[in-house]
């Protein structure tokens, strides 16, 4: 979303901060005591992106990950904190070293519509995911070298792989994976996307959705099968919710803080502080797991297929500056790829491993041969300026400007490319034609560093290795993390990719995301998900307010 | 009177026809070439950047949308389903284009048919109240009617949503159902509207009361409010109606904004999530659609002229009102 209206909206809240404090401050009603968790009553929660498709076994978004989660259980459900732990599987066995998942499955679930789950609906949903008519853009893609899924017994299901596959756990706890029933998949993929036909045996039952507006939700009276640390048993303790869809930061903090909306997703790091300071709200946040804001340096480009060059850039960076300027402290500095709520693959080892250096990262391009100066100060080699290429989609973030201003001290000229079009960004990937590529992808497990840094993860095959890392060892121990059946094990091999790729300078991990929830005090309960998007079915309401 | 000839109607009627589809077909021209000129793989916009998607997965999706054909065949299939009212599905919605738009038509024509009539009573009454002989009244308004014109309608929203719904909270901040919800938007919509409606028909009123005509109702013994209201109104209202393509044109980009700021359904905002995720489908879409409005828009105001003014009636066909 990057229209000229839109690009706007990052200075409008500073210039409304002002007159809207002016209203939030007077006090809440101070809470006489705990509150005691009661059942019943409803809230509204503003989300700030809508899904394009519903259908969790087709879309790539994460936001519909997160809206249809009270819809659909998986098999395997993970904890905020990165447990796997039953859910619709009662319990799972590997065989084969790891090729094969055996799922012994709950035999009291029943769906929406009335069908109970058993082994053949499990069946039914991996052939849909994996069916070409999908088109499935991620869940297809989560289940890697997936073979196929066989019926065993009523409630035995068996899952194989071509190659030993670790991750796949991990997969199957996502929505992504997330089980509904037979009956509801045979009705097209428009109907599914579309938001209107998703059955599912979560704890609420989807009801009535407008396109650009809202999606209601109602309890499932008859949910018994909650995971263990979910944080409640039973059915929901809501009646219903609705999820608002608020796009415009503005509008949706505003509603917040008007209490319009009982919580309110993605608050923009100059309200926050605001927000905190209203008595009647809170603020959740969360690191976000996965891959954290990265850059990837092109090792195959021309200019940055010198290392040395790329280790000047890597060091020329203050970022701890930079992250606490333009974050306000709600954002922290990252010295890895991977962020360290990424359960069992972070490694702290690398902490202080590569600090900002400006003096080393001089003496590197003067090696190179950059000994030139240029009249604005850049840095020249046989007259041309030291120029790095970063293409970017839509318009470039406050914060790759505020690296480009600091390269600049260093002699180094980032190029942020904008471009609003999708498919001219993705040729120039394709072919390899830039230095930098700034991105993120969260994902609870580390094996999303495989996206990056598989040698066969090539962009124009529709893969995200956009340092362009071909390195048989870097392969063998990504491959060997997806085989290791201990998560001790996988963790040393991520370990060695994330020293790997920032000893080499193929990354410069800039920040880890944060998510930022504005609650209101009267809801309790709303917790966020290892994935850090809030979790409906433990929350109540307190009466009355 | 003379009444025109039959073959007359039906020939003025069939070139009226052969014009609107020529300008429709013009503007889904232009779209198609807008959006295939663009080098690159509309795949890759299709899945996004943060899929994973195999080549072999990719080859299907391109065949799905028939991609892989080459664009004057696409281009052929193209018109041949806009033609039938087909418009294809959508890459990201996965949804026939057509029941896309017609789902998200009523809150868009809601809010637009909403503000123009808002727009329109307004500048009636604020151009007949300041056409008098004292001149302030016609400063101040001129002063607020720049002021409103300038304001970016994005601001004018959010600052109306500060002011009457997170402060006073008079009003809900998005579409809850409630009518009250319309108030808001409707009102940013139409005030850039009303002000430059105005503007053009305070000017074309004074110009009218400088008339003659004016004069001879005057001597008739006719209130001054009963002049302006009455018979410079009208000419006043000609010059005003010029501006319908621009007045459809506000309104349609109009809607984009208010939509989003104001988290409302309609064309506005799937025009917005269509154009930043390259939908191709819904934005040709879209562009069909906006084609066949103003298409229809101007039909009404050529009635409408005639309705209005009286002396163009003659030999148009058009009984008098």
């Amino acid at each position: 979303m990057h229209q000229p209206h839109l690009r706007r909206s990052a200075l409008l809240p500073v210039l409304l901060l002002a007159a809207v404090t002016a209203c939030s401050t007077d006090g809440g009603a101070s809470s006489a005591g705990p509150a005691q968790p009661r059942s019943g009553g409803s809230l509204t929660y503003a989300a700030q992106q809508e899904p394009d498709c519903w259908d969790p076994h087709t879309s790539a978004q994460d936001v519909t990950a997160f809206v249809q989660r009270p819809v659909f259980d998986s098999l395997v459900y993970q904890t905020p904190d990165g447990k796997l732990e039953p859910w619709l599987a009662k319990s799972w066995k590997t065989s084969e070293g790891g090729r094969t998942y055996t799922f012994e499955l709950r035999d009291d679930v029943t769906f929406h519509d009335g069908k109970h789950l058993d082994a053949a609906a499990v069946k039914a949903n991996f052939d849909h995911i994996t069916a070409k008519a999908t088109q499935s853009q991620y869940a297809a893609g989560l289940l890697g070298p997936y073979e196929g899924t066989a019926v065993k017994g009523k409630y035995e299901v068996e899952v194989r792989f071509s190659r030993p596959y670790a991750p796949f756990l991990q997969a199957a706890s996502t929505t992504y994976l997330g089980i509904a029933s037979p009956a509801s998949l045979k009705a097209g993929a428009d109907k599914l996307c579309a938001g209107t036909g998703s059955v599912g045996s979560g704890p609420f039952e989807a009801g009535a959705y407008t396109r650009g507006q809202q999606r209601g939700y109602t309890r499932n009276a008859a949910y018994t099968w909650a995971p263990k640390d979910a944080g409640h048993s039973g059915p929901a303790r809501l009646d219903a919710f609705t999820i608002r869809f608020l796009t415009e930061d503005a509008t949706r903090v505003g509603a917040l803080t008007s209490g319009q909306v009982d919580a309110a997703a993605a608050l923009p790091a100059n309200r926050i502080a605001a927000v905190r300071r209203d008595a009647r709200l809170d603020v959740v946040t969360k690191d976000v797991p996965g891959a954290v804001d990265t850059f990837y340096l092109n090792t195959k480009s021309p200019l940055f297929s010198d290392e040395r060059i790329r280790k000047a850039f890597q060091r020329s960076i203050d970022l701890d500056a930079l992250v606490e300027s333009v974050f306000q402290g709600t954002g922290t500095r990252a010295w890895s790829t991977l962020s360290p709520a990424t359960p069992h693959s972070y490694d702290p080892a690398l902490v202080n491993s590569w600090p900002h250096d400006r003096a080393l990262a001089g003496r590197l391009l003067d090696r190179a041969g950059w000994t030139g100066r240029d009249a604005e100060g850049y840095r020249t080699k046989n007259g041309e300026r030291l120029t790095v290429t970063a293409p970017v989609y839509g318009q470039a973030s406050v914060f790759s400007q505020a690296v480009q201003g600091d390269l600049k001290k260093a002699g180094i000229d980032l190029r942020l490319a904008a471009s609003t079009d999708a498919t001219a960004v993705s040729a120039q990937l394709d072919e390899g034609r830039y230095d930098v590529v700034e991105t993120s992808w969260a994902r609870g497990d580390g094996d999303i560093l495989s996206s990056f840094f598989l040698s066969t993860e090539s962009s124009e095959g529709g893969g995200h290795n956009f340092a362009r890392v071909t390195d048989p060892q870097v392969d063998a121990w990504l491959k060997k993390a997806q085989a290791a059946t201990s998560p001790d094990e996988r963790a040393a091999y991520y370990a060695k990719v994330q020293k790997w790729t920032t000893d080499h300078a193929a990354v410069v991990p800039a920040y880890v995301q944060k998510a930022a929830v504005g609650v209101n005090k009267k809801v309790h309960g709303l917790r966020l998900s290892l994935s850090a998007w809030p979790e409906f079915y433990a929350a109540w309401v307190e009466a009355g307010r | 009177m003379r009444r025109p000839h039959a073959s007359a109607v039906v020939r003025a009627v069939t070139a009226r026809a052969g014009a609107a589809v020529l300008v429709v077909w013009g503007a889904a021209t232009c779209a198609f070439l807008a959006l295939h000129l663009i080098p690159g793989d509309p795949v890759g916009a299709i899945v996004g950047s943060h899929a994973l998607v195999g080549a072999e997965q990719r080859e299907e999706i391109r065949h799905h949308y028939g991609l892989d054909r080459s664009p004057l065949v696409q281009y052929g299939a193209y018109l041949q389903r806009l033609a039938t009212g087909e418009l294809g599905d959508s890459y990201q919605v996965q949804q026939p284009v057509s029941s896309l738009l017609a789902g998200q038509i009523g809150p868009t024509a809601q809010l637009a048919l909403w503000s123009s009539l808002v727009a329109v009573v307004l500048a009636a009454a604020v151009t007949v109240l300041t056409s008098g002989r004292s001149r302030w009244p016609r400063r101040v308004s001129s002063a607020v009617e720049l002021l409103v014109v300038s304001t970016p309608s994005f601001w004018l929203g959010i600052m109306l949503l500060t002011v009457f719904s997170f402060r006073l909270e008079w009003l809900p901040v998005s579409d809850s159902g409630d009518a009250r919800s319309l108030v808001l938007p409707v009102i940013t919509l139409a005030l850039p509207i009303a002000a430059v409606l105005t503007q053009v028909m305070r000017e074309g009123l004074l110009g009218a009361l400088e008339q003659p005509f004016s004069l001879t109702a005057r001597s008739r013994g006719l209130a001054e409010h009963t002049v302006r209201s009455r018979h410079a109104l009208r000419h006043a209202a000609l010059p005003a109606l010029t501006l319908a393509g621009w007045f459809t044109g506000t309104l349609l980009g109009g809607a984009v904004v208010v939509e989003n700021v104001f988290a409302r359904p309609g064309l506005g905002r799937i025009t917005l999530r269509a154009v930043s995720d390259r939908d191709l489908p819904v934005v040709q879409g879209v562009v069909a659609l906006s084609a066949v409005v103003f298409v229809l828009v101007g039909a009404v105001v050529e009635l409408l002229y005639v309705v209005v003014d009286p002396r163009l009636r003659r030999g148009t066909g058009v009984a008098a009102a």
